[in-house]
């Protein structure tokens, strides 16, 4: 490995024995939720609120309950 | 992670620099697996000094050991203290690269790369396709992400 990438992968690992286990899987749920939201449109998954016309529908009236 | 928040108040401090890594990948793209953001900075002291002030803000921590991780210190001295650091934020993981292996030249990165925003408004500065891919290139094959690879690769071949 050369030097730049051995301290990267240094960093890293340094960083996930300090991270704080509950604040990191906090993180962790948090960033799935992000990603999903910021995903390019033709990657999103096929979902009520995606639909333009469902913009201003809450939850639970495109629910249908 | 609340990644909005991280791009948003690099970009009220001024910070001048990239995203790049896997939540560029993914902003761009498609859904890849990736914990933290990473920053390609523009290596100048006051630059810097904006990027530290930025991870102040966001409740940074980071030591040269684990045995030291703590808070930022005052002054941003300690950023120049090697080419990459990993820390932690109270709003996630963030990486600062003082360089790029495979991208020498930032202002022509810079050039090639374009304002986008996230689905909250947030704004970044993002690279570009040719230069994630001559990123991924320049690593040993052994720690390349075969699948950006091959995406980039037939995205720029089309």
């Amino acid at each position: 490995m050369d030097p730049f990438s051995e301290l990267k992968a240094r960093e890293e690992a340094k960083r996930d024995r300090a991270y704080d286990p509950a604040l990191r899987w906090k993180h962790i749920q948090e960033m799935i939720t992000w990603a999903e939201m910021n995903l390019p449109p033709h990657q999103r998954r096929n979902r009520p609120r995606w639909r333009p016309a469902n913009a201003n529908l809450s939850a639970r009236s495109v629910q249908g309950t | 992670m609340n990644a909005d928040r991280i791009l948003a108040v690099f970009h009220e401090n001024g910070v001048d620099c990239i995203l790049i890594g896997g939540m560029n990948f993914l902003l761009r793209h498609q859904p890849v697996l990736t914990f933290d953001v990473d920053f390609w900075v523009r290596d100048e002291p006051s630059n810097l000094a904006r990027v530290h002030a930025a991870l102040r803000e966001l409740g940074a921590a980071w030591g040269s050991s684990e045995d030291n991780w703590k808070p930022l210190p005052d002054d941003a001295q300690w950023l120049t203290k090697q080419a990459v650091f990993c820390l932690t934020t109270n709003h996630g993981a963030v990486d600062i690269f003082r360089s790029v292996h495979g991208l020498p030249d930032y202002d022509a990165c810079r050039q090639r790369s374009t304002e986008r925003r996230t689905e909250a408004g947030t704004p970044y500065q993002s690279l570009s396709d040719v230069d994630m891919l001559a990123c991924q290139m320049a690593l040993a094959e052994g720690q390349r992400r075969l699948d950006r690879v091959a995406y980039l690769q037939k995205l720029l071949k089309n």
